[in-house]
């Protein structure tokens, strides 16, 4: 399930759109909002671990 | 090369037909979604049973939408949520909502059957070919009744995305169990399928509205002080049972022996509770017939009851039977409808024969309370499906029979003064035709006669004139023929006597029995 539309806390979230949203959703991360243009995912210590891995 | 071009376009148009099993639609494949339950997701929003329910047609008339890439192979899948996606189906409108429990064990999720377009979801049909199942997610909005706890109080779904792999990588739903199968349909289902979304699916739905508006919900005290030791009726029990909301919940209890399911009074049955004061309670009458019954057709029901009754403080092993419940508390009434009787009046002598009465009339009214509990058990045993040796049930069959048998007298006396009247109306049309026929032939015979009047003599002309009255109508024909023959004679006669070269001219009826036979064709 996502929620349509943009959350109210958006320091809680992870803001991307594609390709980045695809490889995050192909990793198992589930987005919570999105809207027109961007998915917005929870930020996880799980994702925080990932994105840092990443970088 | 435009030839060449136009032979391309042909032949690719021809293919994309043939790609389309000639038994199935030719448009549409149907497609069984259950899309969001009440149990587990990833993003720990808590959606009660109730709030799922209550919005779950949220979702007719919404967009099945999927985002379709190719693998570096050409392998086409659906991959995962992105504002890209594209519209591949739709849940019609008069779509049915049902709710199950799938195999995920994920709570209870709504279902309901979309359809998916053949020709233009890019090959969506086709992944649902390969894959068999594949995973969903809605995209919805809500509010939240706590949105600290994320309690959702309501949602409104927006579309359905179809899931599947990104780079080889199955994408994740949130909603565990979420998913969606295409339904191979014959076409006389398909049929089915598209009329009942059509036409049946409103009525169904308002008649299910009606029942719920019309639905009670009362609480269940098992409690031994609320116990009902008052006239038992187990039909409107029964009756009650079904009215309740909570069925399925309050049936359990109701009843020793219930099926659940569809309301209707044969899956309720041996009940032991009836409504007082506006709750459930044990009916003391109710769980000695049930023990009764149960003895006599199934020991796991007498069981049940007896414990309940050890339970409520009712048990008492002399009285297992009903009738034997019956006439006792029947004997204890009269008893104290005697001393009722009795108290104030039995020392005044003067009044032996007012209190008489009063007794008489106390017997009456006694005899009359065992009828109609004769009545209502038998009833109650109707409804129950058993069959009972009981001397009063046997009564009220042979009764019922004979107002059977009564129905079915006076429907065929109806029908015998139906065909009475029948045959009345049939033989005066009889009449009405032969006064007509009489009528037509009366009339040609006085225009035949008109017309050779002059040409014959009196003696001839009152022979055919006989001739002519006496026939029927049917042989109107062969008259004429024969009052012509006299005059072609005449003819004859003459002109051998004057001119023998002369022509001779006469007229022959036809017989146009065919066309003119009666009057009726």
């Amino acid at each position: 399930m996502v929620i349509r539309g943009e959350p109210k806390e958006l320091s809680k979230y992870y803001k991307c759109s594609s390709p980045i949203s695809d490889n995050l959703q192909s990793k198992g991360f589930v987005p919570k909002y999105m809207d027109m243009k961007y998915l917005y995912f929870e930020m996880t210590p799980k994702l925080k671990d990932y994105i840092g891995g990443e970088k | 090369m435009k030839n060449k071009l136009e032979q391309s376009i042909q032949t690719m148009s021809i293919d994309v037909i043939n790609d389309i099993p000639q038994e199935e639609d030719k448009e549409f494949s149907i497609i069984r979604i259950q899309g969001l339950s009440d149990g587990y997701n990833s993003h720990g929003l808590q959606i009660s049973e109730d709030v799922l329910k209550k919005y779950a047609p949220t979702v007719l008339g919404k967009f099945i939408v999927s985002k379709i890439e190719s693998d570096w192979t050409g392998n086409i899948d659906s991959t995962d949520h992105d504002p890209t996606e594209t519209i591949v189906g739709i849940i019609p409108q008069n779509a049915e909502i049902k709710f199950v429990e799938n195999e995920s064990h994920n709570g209870i999720f709504w279902q309901v059957d979309g359809v998916i377009s053949k020709l233009y979801s890019n090959g969506m049909v086709d992944i649902f070919r390969r894959d068999g199942k594949k995973d969903v997610s809605v995209e919805f909005t809500c509010t939240y009744s706590d949105e600290e706890e994320q309690v959702v109080n309501s949602y409104n779904i927006c579309g359905i995305t179809i899931l599947g792999s990104k780079d080889g990588t199955k994408i994740n739903p949130s909603c565990k169990g979420a998913n969606a199968e295409i339904i191979k349909f014959s076409e006389s289902k398909a049929e089915e399928f598209y009329h009942k979304n059509n036409s049946m699916s409103e009525l169904k739905k308002f008649a299910e509205e009606r029942k719920q508006k019309l639905n009670n919900s009362h609480p269940v005290d098992t409690s031994k002080d609320a116990v009902d030791m008052g006239d038992w009726n187990g039909n409107k029990a029964k009756e009650d049972l079904l009215k309740e909301k909570n069925f399925e919940t309050i049936g359990k209890k109701v009843c020793l022996d219930f099926q659940g399911g569809e309301r209707i009074l044969a899956n309720c049955k041996y009940p032991v509770m009836n409504l007082k004061d506006g709750k459930w309670v044990y009916n003391a009458e109710g769980l000695s017939s049930a023990r009764a019954y149960g003895e006599q057709h199934d020991d796991a029901i007498a069981n049940k009851a007896i414990a309940l009754q050890k339970k409520l403080g009712l048990y008492n092993e002399g009285s297992n039977n009903k009738m034997a419940d019956i006439q006792e508390k029947d004997k204890e009434k009269d008893i104290e409808k005697k001393d009722a009787v009795e108290t104030p009046d039995v020392k005044d002598k003067a009044k032996d024969e007012k209190i008489k009465d009063e007794k008489e009339k106390a017997k009456d009214i006694k005899d009359k309370a065992v009828d109609e509990k004769d009545k209502a058990k038998a009833e109650d045993e109707k409804m129950s499906s058993d069959m009972n040796v009981d001397a009063s049930v046997e009564a009220k069959c042979a009764e019922k029979q004979a107002k059977s048998n009564e129905e079915l007298a006076k429907e065929l006396s109806d029908k015998d003064n139906l065909i009475m009247a029948k045959d009345a109306e049939l033989s005066e049309l009889r009449k009405f035709k032969a006064d007509t026929e009489e009528q037509a032939k009366m009339a040609e015979v006085s225009n035949m006669l008109a017309e050779v009047k002059d040409k014959m003599s009196d003696e001839e002309y009152a022979k055919c004139e006989k001739e002519g009255k006496g026939c029927k109508f049917s042989e109107i024909s062969t008259w004429k023929n024969g009052v012509l023959a006299i005059l072609g004679a005449k003819a004859i006669e003459f002109s051998n006597s004057n001119n023998i070269d002369s022509h001779m001219r006469m007229n022959f009826a036809i017989n146009d029995s065919k066309s003119k036979s009666d009057l009726w064709d």
